[in-house]
């Protein structure tokens, strides 16, 4: 797994991909973006043509670190009925709604929360959906682990929870066995907009975030380097800095 | 031979799915490889591909019906394929029994004598 830096580094590996380099047909191991802040529809779009070079066998694995801008995203097996509050209290704040098809109900992204998207072939990986879901699982947990909290799964619901409050937040959709979407670990965010959703469709439990468990506010890219660790170790993909 | 489109296994503990949308209506012709289904199993949106080109000649299951793994969900037909007489009447059954409200609409049967009972 390298680490390939931003935005540059990514636009840079992507046209090389669409010009079809032999570059990056030769890029073998997991390569790890951090876009920053990208529009949610953007990297939507971006994840179905990563997606599409996978299927094809032209990319290796590829995780995409991001932020997104104020965006309440209603999943594939969720509804409208999740979301609380008008739509022009939700314009008033400047949060927009959107249907996505990864897999889950209703839920919200903006800055100061990690969303993490690994493009993955499971084929690789034993053709285990459930496998992939609890690996992540333990991803989040380890590194949440490195700050002292102490996070853990619930049988009912996915996700990662502390006490009875979730911190990070799992939606997953599999295309010809490649995942899309992810994980949104709460770091810094906001949480008052999980006010205005039902998250996941979930009523009787409440939202957290590292800086409100810790009391003070973690560097969002300490936290990515310790996912990238994690992921590592948990999905058995070497380090190597990228030069 | 008609194409069983079945349950897909998708990994060791998970042991059935859920229809959440057919993407492809009776009567439309579909590609191999193309998605025609998407199955909500253990929190994940899953994308069944078509094991064969074909016309998908019948549904099995619709949308927000659990299937077991291996369990039916269509048939695949080609030029001058039929859907098996057997399947027909299994067909027939599993709509009579899911009209009656069985708790499993698709219990998978080893064969006819299992049938009966």
């Amino acid at each position: 797994m390298s680490r390939d830096g931003g935005i540059l580094a990514f636009n840079k590996w992507m046209e090389a991909i669409l010009t079809n380099s032999k570059a990056t047909r030769k890029a073998r191991g997991c390569r790890v973006f951090n876009l920053g802040m990208v529009d949610f529809a953007e990297a939507s779009q971006l994840q179905s043509e990563l997606i599409e070079q996978r299927i094809a066998g032209k990319i290796p694995d590829v995780i995409l670190f991001l932020q997104h801008r104020p965006v309440i995203t209603i999943g594939a097996f969720g509804g409208e009925q999740n979301i609380m509050v008008p739509r022009d209290v939700l314009e008033k704040e400047g949060i927009s709604v959107t249907h996505t098809d990864r897999g889950g109900d209703v839920t919200y992204h903006g800055p100061g929360q990690l969303v993490g998207y690994p493009i993955l072939d499971l084929k690789t990986r034993g053709h285990d959906v459930h496998q992939y879901v609890h690996d992540l699982e333990e991803v989040m947990i380890r590194t949440l682990d490195d700050y002292s909290i102490e996070a853990h799964r619930d049988t009912d619901y996915p996700g990662v929870w502390v006490g009875h409050e979730k911190i990070c937040a799992l939606g997953i959709r599999v295309v010809h066995w490649v995942t899309k979407h992810g994980f949104a670990l709460n770091i810094s965010n906001d949480l008052t907009p999980f006010s205005y959703i039902n998250p996941c469709g979930i009523t009787d439990r409440g939202t957290t975030s590292m800086q409100k468990v810790l009391g003070q506010k973690p560097k969002i890219g300490e936290v990515t380097n310790s996912i990238i660790r994690h992921f590592s170790a948990v999905f058995g993909i070497n380090v190597h800095e990228a030069k | 031979m008609a194409t069983e489109l079945t349950m897909p296994k998708m990994g060791i503990k998970i042991t059935e799915g859920t229809i959440i949308e057919w993407k492809k209506k009776e009567g439309e012709s579909v590609e191999k490889r193309e998605s025609i289904c998407v199955i909500k199993a253990k929190k994940v949106a899953f994308e069944v591909e078509a094991p064969e080109s074909g016309i998908l000649a019948k549904i099995m299951a619709k949308e927000g019906d659990t299937v077991p793994v291996g369990g039916p969900l269509a048939y695949i037909l080609q030029l001058g394929e039929e859907l098996p007489s057997i399947r027909k009447s299994r067909i027939k059954k599993r709509e009579a029994k899911r009209r009656r409200g069985s708790e499993r609409p698709y219990a998978v049967k080893c064969c006819s004598e299992c049938e009966k009972k």
